[in-house]
């Protein structure tokens, strides 16, 4: 794994599976669309609504996906000072904090019909508002230190005592009588939801994973590349 | 073990000798209290439904502005340096400082928080459970400010960051500490919530130790 922690390394790989994971994300977001919006049914109970699930759910587990991406990352750059780990956690922290976003406003959208109300002070909503909070901590704290490496050590520290808060968020279903439906999924070998639901949802999933990881190894190239070029500035 | 009085013994000596910031905490936290109250009808009812809230976050806005003094003092003139180059463990050192904080801190409000709400509201009846969470979840709010101190002595006017970067992690803390009381106006058991507070807090100890200990290293590079 640590041969390709080199940023160089690091660099090649990713020119040759960029396009890749680009194909994949327009091929698997094209399917998952039709699926989504023409051949799923509308719910029994909502209508059409249901169909904010697909964006709703995929950014969901993103929004906690990449948080626990982060604190992996963290982990072995504490542990092992690897300056890539680092750069892919601080590259992570605006993108998770993006889909956490989008995961609150369509889950009002969502919300208003459905709980006749925008916003209620659930204890999964308001875990996600958290989690949104600490990603903007995060990506604070790492931009406001001179030294960038002294602002990715405080992000790393920050962010392990950040993970707490990912148990909370999913076991605050059961912790707090609520308001939101328990996980419909959680269960592998029986899951709650329809087939026919079930397939644009695991088509989207895969999407938003795909189009994730084309957007991360951007941010990634364009942060090795920022941080030669002030390594020339230094040395000039 | 030595260590750690010899330390807990600098920090008393250091702040207890400072009267001035210990009585300007407590104005500050007595002040901030009536101001919230000014702002509330002069009801006794809606006074005592929400007196735990004002309180409780009155108390949180104290520990975040006056634990500063305890970090950022012994980083500017370079005591915290010399004190890890001595031989001093980062952890004795957060420990006696987290003491230092409780004592200096958390004791006088506690003293005061009684006489308070009896000046307040002489019948006020939940004044149990209402200090018990503050014992018990006080000592957790106290660690992730020292934390987020440690890790922001850096940073120049850190204030508004600090407020930002550890809201988030008071938030359970906060909603036991202040559940406890609810949970007593509508005549139950608050144990349950004291019981939680306690898990919260060993947690929190564990988590800021290990990372305070990374925080303070990177502090001394």
């Amino acid at each position: 794994m640590f041969k390709i922690a080199n940023p160089r390394r690091f660099q090649k790989l990713t020119e040759f599976i960029y396009p890749i994971i680009n194909i994949f994300a327009f091929i698997l977001f094209t399917i998952g669309m039709y699926f989504s919006f023409f051949a799923s049914p509308p719910d029994y109970l909502q209508g059409q609504t249901v169909r904010i699930m697909y964006i709703h759910v995929p950014s969901a587990w993103l929004s906690l996906g990449i948080y626990s991406l982060m604190a992996v990352c963290s982990f072995i750059s504490i542990i092992w000072k690897h300056t890539l780990a680092d750069i892919i956690a601080r590259s992570a922290a605006p993108i998770g904090a993006t889909f956490t976003l989008l995961t609150l406003i369509t889950g009002s959208i969502w919300g208003k019909p459905t709980w006749g109300t925008w916003w209620v002070w659930d204890a999964r909503l308001t875990s996600e508002l958290i989690l949104f909070f600490i990603y903007c901590g995060h990506i604070l704290i790492s931009n406001s230190f001179d030294d960038t490496r002294k602002g990715d050590r405080a992000a790393s520290i920050l962010t392990l005592i950040g993970i707490i808060n990912l148990p909370v968020i999913k076991w605050s279903v059961d912790w707090w009588n609520t308001l939101h439906q328990p996980a419909s999924i959680s269960k592998l070998s029986s899951p709650n939801i329809d087939i026919q639901m079930l397939t644009p949802l695991s088509f989207m999933t895969f999407a938003f994973i795909f189009f994730f990881l084309s957007i991360l190894i951007t941010r990634i190239r364009g942060e090795i590349y920022l941080r030669k070029i002030e390594v020339i500035k230094l040395s000039n | 073990m030595n260590n750690f009085l010899v330390l807990l013994k600098r920090e008393l000596a250091v702040n207890i000798l400072d009267l001035k910031t210990l009585i300007t905490n407590l104005i500050f936290f007595l002040l901030s209290v009536f101001i919230f109250l000014l702002s509330f009808s002069n009801d006794m009812k809606i006074l005592q439904s929400y007196f735990h809230c004002v309180i409780w976050v009155v108390f949180l806005f104290n520990v975040v502005f006056s634990t500063e003094q305890f970090f950022e003092s012994d980083f500017k003139d370079g005591s915290l340096k010399e004190l890890i180059a001595t031989g001093y463990s980062p952890l004795d050192v957060i420990l006696s400082k987290f003491l230092g904080v409780l004592l200096m801190i958390l004791l006088p409000i506690l003293i005061v928080l009684p006489i308070l709400i009896y000046v307040v509201d002489s019948n006020y009846f939940f004044y149990k459970s209402l200090i018990k969470s503050i014992i018990l979840g006080g000592p957790s709010i106290i660690l992730i400010t020292l934390i987020g101190q440690i890790l922001l002595a850096n940073v120049k006017k850190n204030k508004i960051l600090l407020f930002i970067l550890i809201v988030p992690f008071y938030i359970p803390i906060l909603i036991f500490g202040i559940g406890a009381t609810e949970l007593e106006i509508i005549e139950k058991s608050p144990d349950k919530n004291f019981f939680i507070l306690i898990g919260l807090f060993m947690i929190t100890l564990s988590i800021s130790l290990i990372t305070g200990k990374l925080a303070m290293e990177e502090l001394n590079n």
